[in-house]
This record gives C-alpha cells, structure tokens and sequence, in this order.
C-alpha cells in the first residue's frame, strides 16, 4: 500500500475545502458576495474532484490521517451534531427524534470512549477507484446544482415573498453536504465515516425543512426518524467490531468477509433507510416538499448514494449469504414496487422519486448480488442516474417556477412554450430510460449477470425486473408524450425561456452535455475507474465486452444523428398544415371544440393512470410489510448464517 | 463482414418478405370470411399510393418522428440478425415503438391520445414476456446471439415450450392482429378512427406500414429462433404461427385494455417465468 | 396507376335514413368484396382518397363535412351516394335541408337510387378512380 502525498492532500482539501466555503458563505454579507462564492466554490470543488480522480493513478492509497486531536474534533463535532437534532426535537416538541439522537449520541459516546481507544486504527482515510467515482459524482454534479440553485432561489423566493429569506443557511448546507459526503466515500475509519453520515442525515433534514411549513417540518423529521434508526444501525455495527473483532477500518472489516456478516447486515440496514429503499422510502418522497435543488443534490450526488455506495462496498462479504440474497431482494422488490406504483402517479417531482427509488434498487440489488458482473452493474448505473436524475429535477425546477404546477398534466404543450428547456427535459427522460442510456444499458447488464447466478433466485430476480423494466417505460413514455404534444397555433403563450438564467442554463447544458458523455465515454470510464475497482476486489474486470460497447456507442450516435437528420430534412419539405382531427369539428388551440348548437366544448387530454388497475395504496402497503419482513430476515441471518 | 451480410440483408428484403407476408394475410383474412380478397401486392400499392398523396400534416413533429420509428425498427431488426445482443435488440425495438408513440401524443387529437396511450399499455403488457422469453433463451443456449443461438442446434422449444406459448400470447398484440389490436387495427370494423394514426397521413403512414412490416420479420425471426435446429421446420413453424394469429385475428373481437393487460402479465408469469425457473429445477444447466 | 389500385374511403353520413349507409357496407360483405379493388373503409379523412357522402347535407353538419374534405390529402374525390345527397331527395325543401352535397363541397360523382345499389356504389368508385386519376395528372401538369 502506497501513501500519495499528492492523493492525500487531495482528498483532504476535498473535504475541507466546501467545509469552508460552507462557513464563509454564512458569513456572506449580500448577494453578489454569495453568488461569487458558490461560483468560485462551485469550480474549486469541481477541479479538486477533477484532479483527484486524475491524481490518483494506479491501486488504492491509504493515509494515516495522523493530525493529533482528531479523534477529539469528532467527537465534540459528533456531539454538537446530537445537540443540534435535539435542540429541533425539543423546539419542535419531537420525543421520538430527541430519543434517536440521545441514543445516538450514547452510541457514539460508548464507542469512542469504552471501545475505540483499545483499538488500534491504521488508517484513517483510503481513496480507491470507487471512491473517486463517487467523489466525480458529487464533486462535479454537486457543484453544478449549487450553481443552479442560485437562480432557482430567487425565484422561488420572488414566488414566495411570505417565507423568510434563509438563503445563506441555505447555501451553507449545501456546501456542508458536499464537504460531508466526501467524508463518507474517503472514511476508512468507520467512526469517521459514522460521523459524515449523520451529517448528510442532518443536512437533509435541514434542507427538507427549510420553508418551515408544517407540512416541511413533519416531513424533516421523517427523514431524520428514518435516517437516524439506520444511524443506531451504523453505531452498533461499529461497536460490534470493534468489540468482537478490534477493528474499526473498513477495508479490516472486508477482509473478515463472512466472519464480519453481522456488521455488514447493520450497515446494509443503514444503508437501505439512507437509499431510501421500500420499506423506509415514504422519507425521500416526503423530502420533495423541499425547494428542488435539495432535491436534485439528495437524488443524485448525495444521500441517497451514499446508502447505495455502502452497500455496494459490503458486495465482497454478503454475496452469496442469506443476508446478501435478502439485500438482492429488496432491492429488485423496490425496484419493481416502485416502478408499478409510479404509473399511477400524476406529481411530475413524485415521478423522479419513486424512479430514483427503483433505480437505487436496482443497485442494490447488485450489490445483494454481488460478483464483479453485478458490482459493475452498480458502479456505472449511480453515474448514469445522477447525471439523468439531477438533470431531470432541474429542469422540472426551472418549468416550476414559470407555471406553478407539479402535476404532470399541466406539462402539454412545453415544447412550443418552453423549447430549449424540453428538449433538455427529453434528454433527461431519454436518459432514464430509452437505450443506449446507462440506466438501460444497467438493466441489460443486470439480467444477464442475474441469470449468472447459480440458484433459482437469480431468474426470478431477473422477472422482477422484466416487470419493472415494462413499468418504467410507460410511465417515462406518457410524461414525454405530455412534453412533445405540440399545438403550435397562433394564440399559444411562447416566449417564457427569457427570464431564465445563465446560471441555470449553464447547469442545465453542463449535466444534458455529461449524460451523453457518460454514455459515449462508458468504455473509458469503466476502464479508468470501474474495471480497476473490480479487478483488485475481484480479480475480474466485469463491464461488457468491446462489441456491446461498439453497438451503445453507435446506437447513442443514431439517437442524435437520425432524428436530427429527420428534423432538418423535414424542414425544407414543404406541406399543408391542417386542423387535428375532432370528427370533423373545429378545434382551436386552446382545446376548444365546436359543438351542437353553436356551443363551445373543452377537450381535456388526461394521461392513463391505470389507478383501477393498479391500487397503488395496496401495492405500497404490501410491499413494505413484506419487504420490512424481508429487512427483519436480512438481520437474523446476520445473527445467525454461519460460513 | 458475417455479421454486416445478414444485417444487410434485413435491411433491404425484410419490406419485401413483410409487404408479401402483409399481402398473404389479407387474402388468408378474406377467405376466412368467404371473399375472395384483394391481389397479393395490395400492400405495396397501398404504400406507393401514400406516398404519392399530397402532404397533410398536423405539426412539424410527426413525420420527424414516423421517419425515426421506420429506421430504428430497420435498425432493431438488423441488430437482431446481425448477431447483437438479444435483449438489446428488444430495448430498441422499445425505442421504435415509442417515436410512433410520441408522434401520436404530439397530435391534440383525442383519438390520436388515446391511440397512444393504448399503445404503451400493449408495451407495458408485452414488455415483460419479451425480456423473460431473451433470458430464458440465454440460459438454455448461453448466448443472446441470433447465430450462435441458432448454430447450438439447442431445441429451444423442447426446453422453453412455456416461453413459447408466452411469445405467442403476446405476438398477437405486436402483430396488431385482434382481440388485442388495441391501439390500431388494420380492420375497420374494430375503430371508431384510426386509434394511434389518426392524425397520421400520407407518407407518413407509409412510413408506418413499411415499419410494420420490418416488426413483423423481426418478430417472427423470434419464432425462427425456437426451432432454429432445424430450418424447414423452423419455417413450417413460423408460417404455421402466423396462420394461426390471422385466424385468432378473425375470431375475436377486440378485448378491453384491462383484460389485455391482466391476462398476459398473468400467462406471462406463469408460462414464461415458470418454464424460467422450472429450468433450474430440471437442472438442465 | 398507384392511386387507381389502393382506394381507401370515408365515409360519412350526412343525414340519410341509412339505407345507403347499409348499402355502402354491404358492398364489403362477401357478395360484392369491394377490397377484391383494395377498397378499404377507413373511417379517417387523413388515410382517405375518396369522400363518400350519403345523405343530405344540412346546416349542422355543413361545417363537418367541410373540414373532413379539407383535412383530406390531395388529390381526392368526391362521391355522393344516393339520391339525398345527390339533391336532398324527398328531404330538399325540410327547413333544415341545404340540399345535395354539391351545395358544399365540388362532388365528382353521383350515384342515384334510393337506397343505391351496391353494384352502382363499386360503379361509382371505380368512375371516381378515373377522376381521381385525372386530377393528379392535372396537378402535375400545373407543376
């Protein structure tokens, strides 16, 4: 194991670098001074992720992170965080919040006093391939949503004139997240990790709190509940190893493989309620009360990635063990239940929840899974879903704030009110779910390392996601329907792209732009970051094979080229337009139909919804008590398989 | 060069083979019903004659977007044959069939709204058999490889004969043939207008007709792959196949969208993924 | 000779006793078998060569038939089948009654009777083909 100087100041300033700019942007006296600093915070934090992934070459480097007084700073900062919850849950009259935080707060009080000074911590912070895959994700999208935030926020707030303008706090916590998030996939040591991990916890629940409307409140401290039972999780695999096994490092615990089962099944619990997966998802959906950069950063960079990002790292112990079936099938259940229940849903922001929660688990179904076929699968499908789920709540941001409507109904006709903006929106959509895009390049992938699997599990895995597969595309196809429904008459309000901003444009092209280089660049990347991974932790690459390769790039290439080249031939045919076709009645463009009698008529053109057939209240319900089932059973097989 | 000649081969013969297989059925259809028919090339005057019309469009979008849908149907049905990865071939033969989709939405017609709408619930049902039919293939024949599958001689139907029967149920929806030419009939007995092509004419329907009969090849080349050991048969078997969907065609009446779709995600469950996971349970692999 | 092998129809029924109306399917049934000429009943003005028009035209649905021939590709014909609407029939002089089809739209052809038979319909859709014929060349001329 080699120590880069270079790599570890690196990393180091990823982490501390947002942290400051966090604390100097809630000293920001005014506006230009915090729109410079998140610009100029936004390319820092950028470059440093940039120049990590570049820095760090060949293997994995680990870094004793000897600073004297750092086990202190993280206990008082761990402390301080346990007083922040507590002073919300008492201001807020919450005792079930204030009771997780307390036994929280024991839990790492406990820890850091009674067990960890008897262990011997080698290395405190690692940076492998994985984690400067993930620290790409946060650091480049992060940024760019940050950047997109700023204008989003004053018009939401121009909207909102009522609520009080916290824009400083806000920001701040952005950065925080960012600085915390970094910690996460950088920790080895599992007490720090711990830490960073009930500070994204924090962070979002500040963050789905921020309006402060009840209906934000009840939702924060939903979130908080769920994320901080998945914390005692956390707290009590920590004490577990170190008690039983005197470590306290992650890549220690990986080399026990079986022996460290239990702990695994704790972090997996953890890192199921943090992925949002069914049944602790109800959190991330009530989480998009919050203004929508919260909730493009907590479904695509942060959070919820650092719960998949945990599972996928415990692959190499759970694969194979009743635990690791348990976590496949939680994650394909999720996958499934969410995607079905997504058809019934009209609130376009609901939509991009319950997707990213099927799309999380997916990933965590690989990560059940395990092997380097279905950990590739994991690796490539988080970068593809960030870049398409991020793109796509900004866009539908920047739509919300011109119309005021969530509800997926009220988006026909976009492309000739909002075009630059629908198109970015038909990208992002295409990304989720049309192929060559990585999401279905994943699904691809998934069901034939699933078959891989020796056991009748691994088909009927690949059945839930066939069904799932089928939902996804209907309701991704009916909400692009909605965009590209076009009445280009006389009459019809255009001209609403004027007001929005360089910051949001260069966001919105900047992550439109990534999800089509991600896709294009998949060999490169799995070649540069993933296969690495999987080679040292496997000692097999995974990924596809150069011909599938050859055909995505290709297909990518014909998804832009062929529609284009149709478009532009198009333009130079000349052909009469003509009225749609109403049984021969007149329709106008506001939908206006003539009747009998000289009466007017509006049509109403409504989505299917399938909501007879499909009772989504049921399937929910279902679906938690047997994936809560499943949960339960993922922890006694922790308790009791034995290797 | 192997891979390109098959591939090439789709892409120019396969209007031919689904103009006359389009021909052959509405003769088949008519003598079903005791009449005598039009003449076997009647698809391809149909298609000359709307691409000789004058052009009526709706909006800019729609022909764009028919055009899209011909050649990425052209292009799934090459990949198929050409030697790509099965279940790739289904994701974009999904994306063909939603440029159709899209160009219906694009139109304010209701009847075009409908039409669409109507087509997703026919992708939402046949979605599912589709990938669990391409998995069960992989697993029998450990490839997803139209030549490789076909050279194994694995009699895939001895092995997947639930799969089979699953394909079957829901090429009749694919094929557009009743009870469950939901979105679009080529009988006007079963619309009230043209469901998906209402606002849809000329040579923009020509497009469609001449897609149709690339999704028609390539999903009988589907059957092919079953008994793929043996090419007469294979043929006998996919002629007999599609015989037996134009008479399905002639004897029912178009079945409500419910029914559609709760019936075929229940055969395919049972068929399909009970031949999956029954395979397991043989040990054949 | 494309257009002349393929005519697909629509059509609509203005406001007749539907004796016509049945005479018009009958003419797909196995007796006659209009589609042994590729005559398809499309029900859908887009995919339509020829208007077919039965009954009288009146002052509700002036305007229907009117966008149905309008949202018809060119070149394209018009048949009124029938006696009413061919002039109104016994309905000319009802106070709502405009007349025959003539009175809104250039109708090619007439077919008479009451009901007309199926044998005139097939009659007149092949007489429309000429007609049909004759205006695209008329088109091309032009360009």
């Amino acid at each position: 194991m080699h120590t880069d100087t270079a790599v570890s100041y690196l990393v180091a300033s990823l982490i501390l670098c947002p942290l400051a700019l966090a604390l100097a942007l809630l000293a920001a006296p005014g506006l230009r001074t915090r729109n410079l600093l998140v610009r100029a915070g936004a390319l820092l934090t950028g470059a440093g992720a940039l120049a990590c992934a570049a820095a760090g070459g060949a293997g994995a480097y680990y870094f004793r992170g000897e600073i004297h007084g750092l086990e202190t700073l993280f206990l008082a900062a761990s402390l301080g965080l346990a007083g922040v919850m507590l002073r919300y849950a008492f201001k807020y009259k919450r005792p079930l919040a204030g009771a997780l935080a307390l036994a929280q707060a024991g839990l790492t009080l406990y820890f850091d006093l009674a067990c960890a000074p008897g262990v011997a911590a080698d290395n405190a912070f690692y940076a492998d391939k994985f984690s400067l895959l993930m620290a790409l994700v946060i650091g480049v999208l992060g940024p760019l949503i940050c950047v997109y935030a700023l204008g989003y926020m004053r018009d939401f707030h121009r909207h909102y004139p009522r609520l009080p303008d916290r824009r400083n706090f806000f920001f701040f916590l952005l950065f925080v997240f960012l600085s915390a998030m970094f910690g996460v996939v950088f920790s080895n040591h599992l007490g720090h990790m711990l830490f960073f991990w009930e500070v994204t916890t924090v962070c979002s629940f500040l963050l789905i709190g921020h309006t402060r409307t009840r209906e934000a409140v009840n939702n924060a401290f939903l979130a908080l509940n769920i994320n901080l039972t998945g914390g005692l999780a956390f707290s009590l695999a920590l004490i577990w190893l170190a008690r039983n096994s005197g470590i306290v490092e992650l890549d220690k615990m990986l080399a026990l493989r079986g022996a460290a089962l239990l702990p695994a099944a704790l972090l997996c619990y953890a890192a199921i309620t943090k992925a949002a997966q069914f049944p602790f998802s109800s959190w991330l959906l009530g989480a998009m009360v919050a203004p929508t950069p919260t909730s493009a950063l907590l479904h695509s960079s942060t959070m919820v990635k650092a719960g998949v990002f945990l599972v996928l790292k415990m692959a190499p112990v759970i694969a194979g063990t009743a635990v690791g079936n348990a976590v496949a099938l939680i994650g394909a259940g999720t996958f499934l239940a969410a995607s079905i229940v997504n058809i019934t849903e009209p609130n376009v922001k609901k939509v991009l929840a319950y997707s990213t929660v099927a799309n999380l688990g997916l990933i965590v179904a690989c990560g059940g899974v395990g092997g380097p076929a279905a950990v590739w699968i994991g690796l490539v499908l988080i970068v593809f879903h960030a870049v398409s789920k991020s793109l796509l709540f900004l866009v539908v941001g920047t739509v919300e704030n011109r119309f005021y409507t969530k509800d997926m109904e009220n988006y026909d006709n976009l492309i000739v009110k909002m075009p630059v903006t629908a198109l970015l929106f038909v990208a992002g959509i295409a990304g989720m779910f049309i192929a060559p895009f990585g999401v279905v390049v994943s699904k691809w992938a998934a069901i034939e390392a699933f078959l891989k699997v020796p056991s009748a599990f691994g088909a009927a895995l690949v059945i839930m996601i066939a069904y799932g597969s089928a939902a996804t595309v209907f309701y991704w196809s009916k909400l692009l329907g909605k965009i590209l429904s076009m009445r280009d008459q006389p009459g019809v309000e255009k001209k609403r792209e004027a007001t929005i901003g360089n910051d949001e444009w260069t966001a919105e092209w900047a992550h439109a732009l990534l999800s089509f280089a991600v896709c294009a660049g998949l060999p490169l990347l799995s070649a540069w970051l993933v296969e690495p991974y999987l080679l040292a932790q496997y000692g097999a690459p995974g990924g596809l094979g150069n011909f599938n390769y050859g055909v995505i790039t290709m297909l990518l290439f014909l998804l832009v080229a062929l529609p284009a080249l149709a478009w532009a031939l198009h333009r130079r045919a000349a052909y009469r337009l003509s009225d749609t076709y109403v049984c021969g009645r007149q329709m106008d463009s506001h939908l206006l139909v003539g009747g009998a009698m000289g009466s007017w008529r509006e049509i109403t053109l409504k989505n299917y919804y399938l909501d007879g057939f499909f009772d989504s209240g049921a399937i929910l319900r279902y679906s938690n008590y047997f994936l809560g089932a499943v949960v339960a059973f993922m922890l006694a097989a922790g308790v009791i398989w034995k290797n | 060069m192997e891979k390109l000649m098959p591939a090439l081969a789709y892409a120019l013969l396969a209007p031919l083979a689904g103009g006359l297989l389009a021909g052959a059925d509405r003769i088949v259809s008519a003598r079903m019903q005791r009449r005598v028919g039009p003449p076997l090339l009647q698809p391809f005057y149909d298609v000359a004659k709307l691409f000789s019309k004058g052009d009526v469009e709706v909006n800019s979008l729609q022909y764009p977007l028919a055009l899209c849908h011909l050649l990425f149907m052209a292009l799934a049905g090459a990949l198929f044959f050409g030697g790509g990865d099965i279940l790739l071939v289904i994701f974009v033969f999904t994306v063909a069939a939603l440029f159709l989709v899209a160009a219906a939405f694009s139109s304010a017609s209701p009847y075009s709204f409908v039409g669409a709408e109507r087509e997703l619930i026919i992708i939402l049902a046949a979605e599912p058999a589709l990938l669990i039919a391409a998995a069960a293939i992989y697993k029998v024949s450990g490839s997803l490889n139209f030549h490789a599958v076909a050279a194994s001689g694995a009699p895939l139907i001895k092995q997947l004969p639930g799969v089979f029967l699953c394909l079957f149920y829901v090429l009749t929806m694919k094929l557009r043939k009743s009870p469950f030419d939901l979105s679009y009939s080529h009988h006007a007995h079963q619309e009230i207008v043209k469901g998906i092509t209402t606002d849809l004419g000329g040579r923009t329907l020509a497009l469609i007709e001449i897609t149709h009969w690339y999704e028609n090849i390539l999903l009988l080349g589907l059957v092919y792959l079953f008994f793929a050991f043996s090419a007469p048969l294979a043929l006998a078997a996919v002629a007999l196949t599609y015989f037996l969907e134009v008479l399905a065609d002639n004897t029912n009446a178009r079945v409500r969208w419910q029914l559609a779709l709760s019936s075929t995600w229940t055969i395919t469950l049972l068929l399909a993924g009970g031949n999956l996971l029954a395979l397991y349970a043989l040990g054949g692999n | 000779m494309s257009l002349k092998k393929s005519p697909w129809l629509l059509h609509y029924d203005g406001s007749s006793c539907n004796g016509c109306d049945i005479e018009v399917l009958a003419c797909l049934t196995p007796l006659y078998d209009a589609e042994r000429f590729g005559v398809i009943n499309t029900g859908n003005p887009r995919h339509a060569d020829l208007l077919l028009l039965t009954g009288s035209i009146n002052h509700q649905n002036e305007e229907v038939v009117r966008n149905l021939y309008a949202q018809m590709p060119e070149p394209k014909v018009v048949l009124a089948v029938g006696i009413c609407a061919t002039s109104g029939g016994v309905f000319a002089d009802c106070y709502n009654v405009k007349g025959g089809a003539d009175k809104v739209l250039p109708v090619d052809v007439y077919v008479p009777g009451c009901a007309a038979r199926p044998e005139a319909i097939i009659d007149g859709i092949v007489r429309a083909l000429g007609v049909l014929e004759q205006k695209r060349a008329a088109a091309e001329a032009k360009k």
